[in-house]
């Protein structure tokens, strides 16, 4: 908008101070404000307070005691048994969850009610779904999946044996719960998809398959990225829903902090676990949004 | 949502003014909706909050009872002692709390800190007391009850639990617990089952020896074992130690890693579900899962008995139980000796209400009941005169058990003791499959860590008194 | 996305290799994956536990049902039921007010923003969303001791929003996007202050997100048992999600911690169908793409 020129050939107007340029800017921010003093108060705050009392014992103001003590404790185990968990539980999420908006994309009859029960899980509270899964998978050899396996004459089987076998089932039971979270974000992707890209597609031969490969993973993989830093964060969270099936054993990262926490004492040792957990959610983050790239 | 986000474009402004009447209308009447909603549950969560909270005139007072009982042991608490005991005193309300014993250290030492402690009362496990006796840092969560103690112990305590208080002012400089509940684990056999594997079923194994050999007869699956937490675990191991003649605290001592290596054996017989077992680990028997649970507390007895496990409990005829097999040396019979204590925070008030309820759970009749109906053997040896003069089995056994006690030493670390015996020791071992060859380094890193922690959080000196093995099991 | 109509004749729907007798197949399949564990939920409340907690087959079809196990939890004598029933509902509507209370100024505060502005900013609250929750709430116990707090529905709803403003941001900052842009600058020219065009104007066309949000929030927070279990005071009360992770893990009776289950199991279930109408894939495509 030009200024009408009144300077009659003299000096030029003024320019406009930073405020009025950027006043609407700066009002916006300000309605952000508030979120932002709450988050730093209650997040950041505490996450600080945290990683300094990992440092400090009841007699030392600085040391690196708690983290020496956790590893001769088995720290490296702990991490690796919460990202086996972390991975397993993300594949099985998304590898359902895809055929799943996939199986959503598509009109048919009684599509309401399956988009219904798909998404009842989401409902059920965490410890409520913990103890469910505890009865179906139980480590005595009792439980419902083994009374369904003897409908078929199969022996009861021992579902938290090994190591892996007690994160598999842990897996299960968190993918029973959040493969909704992740369905409802894909399938918003899938609203974004130009359905001319289909079309151009199958005029050039492409079979179901490869449009799949082509079409709907590139045009998906925004709300990936996004549905992989949403619930690979909670996942390396997980607690209660792990703990209430498996106990200690194996161990896991957030379990082992409040095991430590609620032992007297024993919160300068939680205090490190929990900057371990911390960093690992950091390096998730990072690793998620480089090699997503932006939205 | 896509019809409302479309609204007709303004096209005059009368047209904009309705909608935009309309609509703030709407939005006021969703926000005075959801404002109300809260207010009144707010309100009401309000009252709630302020009715529970404890009163304290001089006449009456609610004290708040923290205790850590399994849920059948916390039921006869709820029905039968508080309403006697609140009828036998009008003016004074039982608040009963039912904690965990690792939580309530925890939640404790909170309200001492903030100054909030309030009318209350403690039942804690003599395992984690001396968290809350000497709080991390210095200082003490409890309040000494010297002065008290006459007015609410009774003269006539057994002489195991006389022997920890004497052991209390020699240690402490005065008493801070009284001992409440005595409890004692004991060992149970499917005689079923042993007598179809060809064992004599009049007795329980005698030794551990025995013991395996019957494991071994009766196949895979067959043992129960509490592996499934850091307390439950080293408990059960504590009393293996000290049977295999060994010393607990130090980990590493030829006691102990014989006792770990006959566990690491044992384990190939083992119910898988032995990994996630604790203390509420017993159906199992029932069910036939396995035939030799070793071992549990006395409390399960009603509930294998009664009904609630599988169509048909067990009876006299196929349950044995028994305290346990003995080791080796002069600490071949030796029982740890659970239960809980009673204490009182610093900075309790209303301690005539605190007193009077105490006085009441240690008394004889109380006593008794606790005995009678949860098997807790009592701590005051007047309960036991007028018993019923059919002992269970299970009453045979804890008295048994109670000939030889051995208590672990409350220490104010002593959960981090628990937690490196579980995360060093137990987890590589057993758990995760390492085997005998994995003992030594499993025990020498526990002992080397339990050095560094007490000298990073005690100082040097406590450091040393515990490798110099100062620090053993208690003998009263 | 539903109900597209073929745009040419030539067109096709995508077909997978699947026959409709194999989605179908698919279809009952995962539904009864997702169905058969809710159906464990009411068999262990309904039926008496030896039938389930104590069985070592437990029958998949019940021999009997009865009332006793909802009974003894919820009436039973020192059952935690009603306190904490009232104390879960009065910080999950806190946690929902609050969110849309803080959720609204953000969500118009990030729309009017500058994209790389606003999506740094959405990236705080995002990162905010992922710091671990028991990392959190161990340190944050103490100032509220000290503020003499512990145990508070103030204290565990001010830490529960964390978890729940981002997920309403991320709605209403998509629904504010979908609006078109001049009605705020129509309001204003009309005379209306800032304020009141925002609020006036553009809040009110926005409700369905803001409903969805509050029901969110209000889900999340009743789900919420982390924040809850390390908060609580054991001597006033502690939250549904607590008292079912202690009855199934601590010195507490399976039986109630059944029972509470079936009661806090059925809000949400018939919240969660009414929210999945809300949930359409428009709402969160347009938080997506701004």
């Amino acid at each position: 908008m030009a200024l009408a020129d009144r300077s009659g050939g003299k000096a030029p107007a003024p320019v406009a101070s930073f405020w009025q340029r950027h006043k609407e800017q700066i009002i916006a921010f300000l309605f952000v404000v508030p979120a932002l003093v709450y988050v730093g108060v209650f997040a950041f705050y505490p996450a600080f307070d945290t990683i300094s009392l990992s440092f400090q014992t009841p007699i030392l103001a600085f040391t690196y005691f708690n983290y020496q003590s956790n590893v001769q404790s088995g720290l490296y185990t702990w991490i690796g048994n919460t990202l086996w968990l972390t991975a397993g539980a993300l594949a099985l999420q998304f590898a359902l969850a895809l055929g799943i908006a996939s199986i959503l994309a598509r009109t048919f009859r009684g599509k309401t009610a399956f988009a219904t029960i798909m998404i009842l899980p989401i409902g059920i509270a965490t410890v409520v779904a913990g103890f469910t899964f505890q009865q179906i998978f139980p480590g005595t050899g009792a439980g419902y999946a083994n009374s369904i396996l003897a409908n078929f004459g199969v022996g009861p089987y021992y579902w938290l044996n090994a190591n892996w076998e007690a994160l598999a089932v842990v897996a299960i039971a968190d993918s029973w719960k959040n493969t909704a979270l992740v369905v409802i974000i894909l399938v918003a992707g899938y609203a974004t998809i130009p359905r001319a890209l289909y079309q151009a597609a199958a005029i050039d031969g492409a079979g179901p398959l490869r449009q799949f490969r082509y079409v709907t993973l590139p045009g998906l993989r925004g709300f990936i990225v996004m549905a992989l830093l949403i619930r690979g964060a909670q996942e390396v969270n997980i607690f209660q829903l792990a703990y209430i099936m498996i106990g200690s054993s194996p161990q896991l990262l957030t379990v082992q902090v409040y095991l430590l926490y609620t032992s007297g004492g024993g919160i300068y040792l939680a205090s490190a676990v929990s900057t371990v957990l911390l960093g690992i959610v950091a390096v998730f983050i990072l690793l998620v949004i480089l090699v997503g790239g932006r939205r | 949502m896509s019809g409302a986000a479309n609204p007709a474009p303004a096209a005059s402004n009368t047209t904009a003014g309705q909608e935009y009447t309309r609509r703030s209308r709407r939005l006021s009447a969703v926000w005075a909706l959801i404002v109300v909603v809260v207010a009144i549950v707010a309100g009401l969560g309000g009252y709630y909050y302020g009715h529970m909270s404890t009163s304290s005139s001089t006449n009456s007072a609610t004290v708040t009872y923290y205790d850590d009982l399994a849920s059948s042991e916390a039921t006869f608490m709820t029905n039968v002692l508080i309403p006697e005991f609140e009828a036998q005193h009008p003016n004074v309300n039982i608040n009963y709390v039912n904690i965990d014993a690792g939580d309530m250290v925890t939640k404790v030492a909170a309200l001492v800190a903030a100054n909030d402690v309030g009318t209350t009362l403690l039942a804690e496990d003599n395992l984690d007391i001396g968290e809350l006796l000497y709080a991390t840092g210095g200082g003490n969560d409890l309040m000494n009850l010297t002065s008290v103690a006459s007015a609410i112990q009774p003269t006539t305590m057994i002489p195991s639990m006389a022997g920890v208080t004497t052991y209390e002012t020699h240690a402490f400089g005065g008493e801070y617990f009284i001992p409440f509940r005595a409890n004692t684990p004991l060992v149970w056999l499917n005689t079923t089952a042993l007598g179809n594997a060809g064992i004599s079923t009049t007795a329980g194994p005698q030794t551990f020896a025995d013991m395996y050999a019957d494991a071994q007869k009766l196949g895979s699956n067959s043992v129960m074992f509490q592996g499934g937490a850091g307390d439950d675990t080293a408990t059960e191991m504590f009393q293996w130690d000290v049977q295999f003649g060994g010393n607990p605290m130090v980990y590493n001592d030829a006691g102990d890693t014989a006792a770990m290596s006959y566990l690491y054996n044992l384990s190939a017989y083992m119910n898988p579900g032995y990994k996630q077992a604790i203390y509420s680990e017993y159906a199992g028997l029932a069910q036939g899962k396995y035939q030799i649970l070793d071992y549990q507390w006395p409390y399960v007895y009603s509930l294998l008995t009664g009904g609630n496990t599988s169509v048909t409990p067990m009876n006299a005829n196929t349950l044995l139980v028994y305290p346990g097999p003995n080791g080796t040396g002069a600490n071949a019979a030796s029982h740890v000796i659970g239960g809980d204590v009673l204490a009182i925070p610093k900075g309790a008030t209303n301690l005539w209400a605190i007193e009077l309820f105490a006085q009441y759970l240690l008394s004889a009749p109380t006593q008794q009941l606790l005995m009678v109906d949860t098997g807790n053997p009592a701590v005051n040896s007047a309960a036991y005169v007028g018993l019923p003069s059919d002992q269970s089995v299970v009453d045979i056994a804890i008295e048994q058990a109670l000939e030889n006690p051995v208590f672990r030493p409350p220490v104010p670390w002593i959960e981090t003791w628990v937690s490196y015996f579980y995360n060093d020791i137990f987890t590589p071992v057993v758990l995760n499959g390492g085997g005998l060859s994995a003992i030594a380094g499993a025990e020498a890193n526990a002992n080397s860590q339990m050095t560094s922690y007490l000298t990073a959080n005690f100082g040097s000196s406590v450091a040393s008194e515990y490798t110099a093995g100062d620090y053993g099991p208690l003998y009263v | 996305m539903t109900g597209d109509r073929p745009a040419a004749p030539a067109y096709r729907k995508p077909v997978l290799t699947l026959s409709n007798v194999g989605l179908y197949a698919a279809i009952v399949a995962l539904s009864a994956f997702f169905l058969f564990p809710i159906y464990v939920i009411f068999l262990v409340a309904f039926t008496p536990t030896k039938y389930t907690l104590f069985a070592g087959r437990p029958p998949l079809i019940p021999p009997a049902l009865t009332w006793s196990n909802l009974q003894a939890g919820l009436t039973g004598a020192n059952s935690p039921f009603l306190p904490s029933m009232y104390l879960s509902l009065e910080i999950a509507f806190l946690v929902g007010a609050l969110a849309i209370a803080i959720g609204i100024p953000t969500a118009y505060g990030l729309s009017r923003l500058g994209s790389r502005l606003a999506y740094g900013l959405t990236t705080v609250l995002f990162i905010v969303n992922m710091v671990p929750s028991i990392t959190i709430a161990i340190p944050i116990t103490v100032p509220f001791i000290k503020a003499g707090l512990y145990g508070s529905p103030i204290s565990i709803g001010l830490t529960q929003e964390l978890l729940a403003l981002p997920m309403t941001v991320f709605l209403l900052v998509g629904a504010f996007q979908g609006l078109p842009r001049d009605l705020e600058n129509q309001a204003r020219v009309d005379g209306a202050g800032r304020m009141r065009a925002v609020y006036g104007n553009l809040v009110p066309l926005i409700v369905p997100a803001l409903i969805a949000a509050f029901l969110l929030s209000w889900m999340l927070s009743w789900d919420e048992s982390t924040f809850a279990l390390i908060l609580y005071n054991p001597a006033t009360s502690a939250t549904l999600p607590v008292n079912i992770f202690l009855a199934f893990t601590g010195r507490g009776n399976p039986a109630v911690g059944v029972a509470f289950s079936c009661v806090a199991t059925i809000p949400v279930i018939i919240l969660t169908v009414v929210l999945q109408r809300y949930l359409k894939g428009e709402d969160l495509a347009a938080g997506v793409r701004g």
